[in-house]
């Protein structure tokens, strides 16, 4: 039986995804591709499709738990389903309505045009976020910067975006450790007390971050740093059976539209 | 003989104007050595490691590497002889996998490619590192990620490796490890540098110690003399041994033979006994 990682963040599923070995633009193409094709075909169906095919991907091919990466889905679903709601109910005299309940001095309703566009809306999004999905769930950060690199972005931001990402952990785990020990101290027994008590963390998270700093350029530069961060990029292969899964999703989608069309 | 492999002389170096972190220091590195640098907190043994590796310049005096004064331009060079594991796993890991981070320092080198991996590889595989290469180092344990600080340092094959206060929050398998892994360096033929608190540790594994105070090299024997001087001792804020504390009681008691060279290890001790 797999196992669940309710404790771990949203990377370490890059390092533990069968995914992982694809071919970084290829995969960044691939969802990009996915993520316009679901905009731009305005489609339940498609969505849907694509919902289900990168459900696929993740989960089956990438092994990723169905309940971590439902988990994951999650948050973003909270947001979607609230959005869905507010387009779908309207306020007003409630006439040619398929449901209504009145409201104060008012009505509540939904109708069929507005419940259609509220279910494509939320399933548009969801596909979105499913095909983005499957390039972050299945990619080490440093994979996607090189993709960065490719496309030209300046050198400087990519160093920075490596450090910075190497530095939210450091920093988390500072401030974790800091909260620990606060809290050891009943540093957070009443609101007064949680306030004072995370404002003393922020401020000596932000002294010991420029100190941290100034070790890491120490360090940098001892292994020869000069000004040009050179980080080791893989290079992995593409292959005939990740081209497959292209071809595949590609094929579902035409399908799909042909039906559309004939029905 | 050995050969001389960094000469430092008059080094003074100061963070501020109002005092100096190191003061005249003068000293001869040769090759092959196994060296413990010791001193209290904020004695300058970290500072005096920054400066042999050009980190720091020292602001009078001179360090030099095979006899070649080092300036300013010589210090990238310097850096490829030269490597420092800092005491703090997470002030020296900077990239987003293990793979790429033990390849920082050989990239930073200008090596093609395929020399790059060949000496990651080897340097992860001799941290025994091969099943995390491609993992995150934040989801490495506080002694997996001093594993890849030092294969770090190895990839770049450095002549010196200098180790602040390596054993610090390690467990003792992992220190254990790392003593195994020090030896193994110094059978390679490299030169070993680290300070240390743990005076046992020093005893055991150096065959020479530097003692700094405020600053100052106050001390440069071997172990047995530096552990016997008890002015030296207390001046620097260290504590005898434990097992060179027992082995003069065992001679005070007539329990082992006396010998002029003391004994370091407990296989040495036996064979006294």
């Amino acid at each position: 039986m797999k196992k669940t990682h309710s404790h771990v963040s949203i990377d370490y599923y890059a390092y533990i995804s069968g995914l992982g070995n694809w071919n970084t633009v290829y995969k960044v193409i691939f969802s990009l591709g996915a993520l316009i094709t679901v905009i731009a075909a305005n489609s339940v169906f498609i969505s849907a499709a694509t919902i289900i095919f990168m459900l696929y991907l993740n989960v089956v091919i990438g092994k990723i738990h169905g309940m971590d990466y439902l988990r994951l889905l999650w948050v973003p679903a909270a947001f979607i389903l609230l959005g869905g709601i507010a387009i779908m109910i309207q306020f007003g005299s409630g006439a040619g309505s398929l449901f209504s309940i009145r409201f104060f001095w008012t009505r509540l309703y939904i109708t069929t045009d507005n419940l259609r566009l509220s279910l494509n809306t939320a399933l548009k999004a969801f596909a979105a976020i499913s095909a983005f999905y499957m390039v972050t769930l299945s990619t080490p950060m440093g994979e996607i910067i090189s993709v960065f690199r490719k496309v030209r972005v300046p050198g400087l931001i990519l160093e920075l975006m490596h450090l910075i990402y190497r530095y939210i952990f450091i920093l988390s785990d500072t401030n974790r450790a800091q909260k620990e020990a606060a809290k050891s101290r009943n540093g957070y027994c009443d609101l007064k007390t949680s306030f004072r008590t995370f404002s003393g963390e922020i401020a000596n998270l932000f002294v010991m971050s420029m100190k941290k700093a100034d070790m890491y350029y120490d360090a940098m530069e001892a292994r020869g740093y000069e000004g040009d961060c050179d980080f080791w990029e893989e290079k992995k292969a593409l292959t005939g059976g990740q081209l497959v899964y292209g071809f595949l999703y590609g094929a579902l989608l035409i399908l799909i539209f042909f039906i559309e069309r004939r029905s | 003989m050995k050969e001389k492999i960094l000469e430092v002389s008059g080094l003074t170096f100061a963070y501020d104007k109002s005092r100096n972190a190191l003061e005249d220091i003068n000293v001869t590195i040769y090759q092959n050595e196994k060296i413990a640098v010791l001193g209290a907190n904020g004695a300058g043994k970290s500072t005096f490691f920054l400066n042999l590796n050009g980190v720091r310049e020292p602001m009078q005096g001179e360090i030099r590497y095979r006899g070649e004064v080092i300036g300013k331009k010589d210090k990238v060079k310097l850096r490829r002889h030269v490597g420092i594991i800092f005491q703090d796993p997470d002030s020296q890991i900077i990239a987003s996998t293990v793979k790429a981070e033990v390849a920082f320092g050989p990239m930073n080198m200008k090596l093609d490619r395929d020399e790059v991996e060949k000496r990651t590889m080897a340097a992860i595989k001799e941290m025994n590192l091969e099943s995390y290469t491609m993992r995150p180092p934040h989801y490495l344990s506080g002694g997996e990620k001093k594993r890849v600080s030092i294969a770090d340092i190895l990839a770049m094959d450095c002549e010196v490796m200098i180790f602040d206060e390596p054993t610090a929050s390690l467990d003792p398998v992992n220190a254990q490890m790392l003593e195994d892994v020090l030896n193994r360096m110094e059978e390679e033929g490299r030169t070993i540098l680290l300070s240390t608190h743990d005076v046992d540790f020093a005893y055991r594994f150096a065959e020479r110690v530097l003692v700094f105070f405020d600053g100052k090299l106050i001390g440069d024997d071997t172990p047995q003399k530096i552990f016997q001087n008890e002015e030296l001792l207390k001046l620097a804020n260290l504590k005898k041994p434990v097992f060179l504390e027992l082995y003069e009681l065992l001679r005070e008691k007539g329990k082992v033979k006396e010998t002029s060279a003391y004994p370091r290890q407990l296989a040495e001790l036996d064979l006294l006994l």
